[in-house]
């Protein structure tokens, strides 16, 4: 049985990427229309600044 | 908000007013010895916090030898280097002596040096002249010899001539012109062709009518027509002055130095007085020159620009400037972008610079310790690229080390909330 064709294949695509700016640039290249989310996975917690930050803020 | 907190926030206001409210102006040009506080014949200053010389990065290393010998403190490098060693000269960070001094930041006792006074806060910054060849000359030899050369030429000619004229006009106001530079497309770091033109339109008059000698003055003027960064001399000098201002203040977590010296970055707090907290510089991304030149060839960020974005300028307001987004490959948005997240570690907007492009926002200044280490965004640093025999061969971007601005929350928390558990 042949599988319903993938929409995402046939219709304009409408791209959101977050983070790293590369795969948004690539996509406009080929003028697909992107909107860039700056972003970075954040970074490991140390929890003595944590709590300090607590007091501090 | 607990008791701890709300004094934090009264102390970040106060060290924030103290930045509003500078009136940095410049008014004279000195020799380091007659102006710099505690400056002696054997003290030569260096770029960035303080490191031993033996750690120093290629091109400022070099550079103090330089300067002991352009003193006339040793006959010949070998001697140089075995004083220094002695501890017989002291090398000692330009910010410590209330000063600035770009790239490697070499700065000894006949440098001439600008003088900026705020009189509101009661405090003075100072910003050596630019000086060495720009780039090209990797002969080691030749281009101390033209380094030398210059740093002559800048104590027995540009120096006079352009002090006699700054003196003639009675003092030149700096944020003014810094806020009409961000008008014309600087950001007052790695840009300063604005700021640059509108100095020399205020000097041309004043230099005429001080400089009798033809010959002499010819030569100033072709110094600053030739020197499209020379601005920056003067908002380094005012931003040291600003800076300065906003030190001292107990419970500020609001930084009042950003440096480096090729090795390590620095940084200073208001609440935390002297001291300093370091961790290594960052590579710069950015544009070499000339294909010639690598990362390979590259000195780590180095240099005590980073007075401009202590203040909110530079990197932090890299929106007014979009014309630099192509040495870091990036865009006007990218631009407006980390603007914004600037913002989001500042104590706030300094208004008098607005950037038209940010629909005249003002630019977002007094860094928080606090929120760094918060939301880990640390500050958007813009700067030249040194090469590591010597010169300026591309400029870029870079960042602060989040490890620095941790430290010093550490030592914040040890000097005001008490032992933790």
């Amino acid at each position: 049985m042949a599988e319903a064709p993938n929409p995402l294949l046939s219709a304009p695509l409408s791209v959101i990427n977050l983070g790293a700016e590369l795969f948004a640039e690539a996509l406009r290249q080929q003028e697909v229309p992107v909107v860039q989310v700056q972003w970075t996975p954040p970074a490991a917690q140390d929890d003595d600044l944590l709590d300090l930050l607590d007091t501090l803020l | 908000m607990s008791d701890l907190s709300e004094k934090i926030a009264s102390a970040n206001a106060e060290a924030f007013g103290r930045l509003r409210s500078a009136n940095p102006v410049w008014v004279d040009v000195q020799l380091a010895i007659d102006c710099l506080p505690g400056m002696t014949r054997e003290t030569v200053l260096h770029a960035g916090p303080p490191i031993a010389w033996v750690d120093m990065c290629g091109p400022q290393k070099m550079g103090v030898v330089q300067a002991v010998l352009h003193e006339g403190l040793a006959t010949d490098e070998a001697e140089a280097e075995a004083r220094i060693l002695a501890g017989e000269i002291t090398v000692a960070p330009c910010h410590d002596y209330n000063a600035t001094g770009g790239m490697a930041g070499i700065t000894s006792a006949s440098a001439p040096i600008a003088v900026v006074r705020d009189e509101v806060n009661g405090v003075t910054g100072h910003s050596q002249l630019f000086q060495g060849p720009a780039s090209g000359l990797q002969d080691r030899d030749l281009y101390n010899q033209e380094a030398r050369k210059r740093w002559t030429w800048l104590t027995e000619v540009l120096g006079p001539v352009l002090g006699a004229a700054v003196r003639h006009t009675g003092g030149i106001p700096v944020k003014p012109m810094i806020g009409r530079a961000l008008q014309m497309g600087d950001e007052c770091h790695n840009r300063n062709s604005g700021g640059s033109a509108l100095l020399l339109t205020q000097l041309m008059l004043p230099l005429c009518e001080t400089c009798d000698d033809p010959d002499l003055l010819q030569q100033a003027l072709a110094y600053l027509i030739e020197n499209e960064q020379f601005s920056l001399v003067l908002s380094m000098a005012a931003g040291k002055a600003m800076a300065e201002a906003m030190k001292g203040v107990e419970h500020s977590t609001i930084v009042t130095t950003l440096c480096r010296n090729g090795v390590n970055f620095g940084i200073k707090v208001s609440g935390l007085g002297e001291q300093w907290f370091t961790a290594p510089a960052n590579r710069i991304e950015g544009l070499y020159f000339s294909s010639e030149y690598s990362d390979a060839d590259a000195v780590p960020d180095i240099g005590d620009s980073a007075i401009m974005e202590t203040v909110g300028l530079g990197g932090h307001a890299q929106a007014a400037a979009p014309v630099l987004q192509q040495f870091v490959g990036g865009s006007f948005a990218r631009a407006c972008g980390l603007m914004r997240d600037m913002g989001e570690i500042c104590q706030g907007e300094l208004t008098e610079f607005k950037v038209p492009n940010m629909d005249f926002a003002g630019v977002p200044a007094g860094i928080d310790i606090r929120k760094v280490v918060k939301t880990q965004i640390t500050p958007v640093i813009d700067t030249a690229i040194a090469h590591r025999k010597g010169g300026v061969i591309g400029a870029g971007q870079t960042r602060a080390p989040l490890a620095a601005f941790e430290q010093a929350l550490r030592a914040f928390g040890a000097a005001y909330a008490g032992p933790r558990p």
